[in-house]
């Protein structure tokens, strides 16, 4: 089976709303009825299997990495008061979730206590909160998936807003010796030129 | 907090560099009719961004005309004409200078205190002028520097309480005066800005505010004055989780369906995309030996 992202044409670090986009625009550029030769409308209906199957695959890889938040993942049995506050999160009343998690007394707060806690403050935009508690639930649960793709999606995330991980300002085009002088040059006597 | 939002110039389209030059020349113009000569020292490109977003969401008329100024008396630059948004910019420029500057005061002590200090009574009829304008603007800066600072005295606070904070100030400024959809965009845009400013600033002033035992919401126990590394990437994830936000919002921009449109599109993009990416990597590459911080790839 060939890659999926090349047939879609994006780099496996690409957002989720990328790939849905490079998906629109290639739907659209292949649909049939561009074609009224029949030959051509074949292979267009073929080159549009291709990309469905594609499209498909990554999904399907994608949820079994994903790492939003679904309340029904069962990795394993988990008490009463914790499915309570995982539906509470999914139907999105997170101060009530969040109500229920500080009542839990410190001595019963184990790698599912932060780990909820995580989600809600990642939900709130409190990302410093969300890391730390992920981590610690990571480190207290070392074994639980879901936890580890909680962590990382955060990972995920900032590495597809820069369009592929770690472009740091070495890989562009660092000031070399010619610009800077010609900077310089600008500053002092552009004025006079232009 | 300032100096940290700026366009990557050498990314920006040569028309689309003379544009956002011209603004930034607008806001000094502005500045010195509005709130006098001195104000002109708050002039930044932070403010320039705001000036720019603002004149998107409330559909200024732009206009561009060629002008001389005090610094480059021998040519004409291009420079956007005096408009409401510049104007309402000075004076926020003004008051949120000021504001900071008084939170310096109380809270500094030796040189820092005595440069704000002389720093605010030169500032003060620009202060003056701006409250006659815009005096609940004022009010909500002050408050909400005054929350920031009160929790930052606890000692307690999180860095998402102070950066919440932080960005809620930024949201009244982003906002003030708008409403319906463009009011919650700005709010959003404002609240993300804020938080990413209030962390990048925390790591910027880290080794000072070590060396010197001044507060710095990124403390830990030891000593030493560089972050370490895993902290390092661990904020660098923060900060990009953070501008994902911000760009959400600015994706709910109608942005003028017209050339000066796409121009500002431009500019935003690549402050948003390179400019404030680019600004994480130098201001967290001085903690680092190689100037590199690299996210590990999850998939490994």
């Amino acid at each position: 089976m060939t890659d999926p992202y090349k047939v879609l044409g994006v780099d496996p670090t690409a957002s989720d709303e990328d790939i849905k986009k490079a998906y629109r625009d290639l739907a659209r550029k292949y649909h049939p009825d561009r074609y009224p030769d029949e030959n051509l409308k074949h292979t267009a209906e073929e080159k549009m299997k291709e990309i469905n199957a594609a499209y498909e695959e990554i999904q399907k890889i994608r949820q079994g990495k994903a790492g939003s938040f679904n309340g029904t993942y069962q990795s394993r049995p988990r008490e009463p008061i914790y499915e309570n506050i995982r539906r509470l999160i999914t139907s999105g009343n997170l101060s009530a979730a969040y109500q229920a998690l500080l009542n839990i007394p410190e001595a019963g707060r184990g790698a599912e206590w932060y780990y909820l806690y995580g989600i809600i403050s990642h939900k709130r935009g409190n990302y410093s909160d969300a890391m730390s508690c992920f981590d610690r639930a990571c480190q207290m649960d070392p074994s639980n998936m879901e936890y580890r793709q909680a962590r990382s999606a955060m990972n995920r995330r900032a590495g597809g807003y820069t369009g592929g991980y770690n472009v740091s300002h070495e890989q562009g085009c660092s000031m070399c010796d010619i610009c800077r002088i010609l900077m310089i040059l600008d500053c002092c006597f552009g004025s006079f030129c232009r | 907090m300032f100096g940290y939002v700026k366009a990557y110039e050498p990314d920006l389209k040569v028309k689309e560099q003379a544009l956002y030059r011209a603004f930034y020349c607008g806001l000094c113009r502005s500045m010195g009719k509005c709130t006098g000569i001195c104000s002109r020292c708050t002039l930044s490109y932070d403010i320039t961004f705001l000036a720019i977003v603002r004149s998107i969401l409330t559909n200024e008329v732009i206009e561009i005309k060629k002008a001389r100024c005090f610094i480059h008396p021998f040519t004409k630059r291009p420079t956007v004409k005096p408009c409401h948004t510049l104007k309402f910019c000075s004076y926020a420029s003004v008051l949120l200078t000021y504001n900071k500057l008084c939170d310096d005061v109380n809270d500094e002590s030796g040189r820092k205190k005595l440069i704000a200090s002389l720093a605010r009574g030169a500032m003060r009829p620009a202060y003056k002028r701006s409250l006659k304008h815009y005096s609940a603007l004022s009010d909500e800066i002050s408050q909400s520097l005054f929350a920031l600072t009160s929790l930052e005295k606890t000692n307690n606070g999180s860095l998402d309480e102070a950066s919440v904070l932080s960005g809620n100030m930024l949201a009244c400024i982003f906002s003030y005066g708008l409403e319906g959809t463009q009011k919650h965009i700005s709010e959003a845009i404002g609240k993300n800005l804020g938080k990413w400013l209030y962390i990048i600033d925390a790591v910027d002033d880290y080794s000072d505010d070590i060396q010197r035992g001044r507060y710095n919401p990124l403390a830990v126990d030891d000593a030493n004055d560089k972050l370490p590394y895993e902290t390092l990437v661990n904020l660098k994830i923060i900060l990009l989780n953070i501008l994902a936000d911000a760009e959400a919002a600015f994706d709910l921009i109608d942005y003028p369906d017209s050339e000066t449109g796409r121009m500002l599109r431009g500019i935003v993009d690549n402050v948003l995309h390179i400019g404030l990416v680019k600004k994480i990597d130098e201001v967290l590459g001085k903690h680092s030996a190689d100037n590199a911080i690299r996210i590990p790839d999850p998939d490994a």
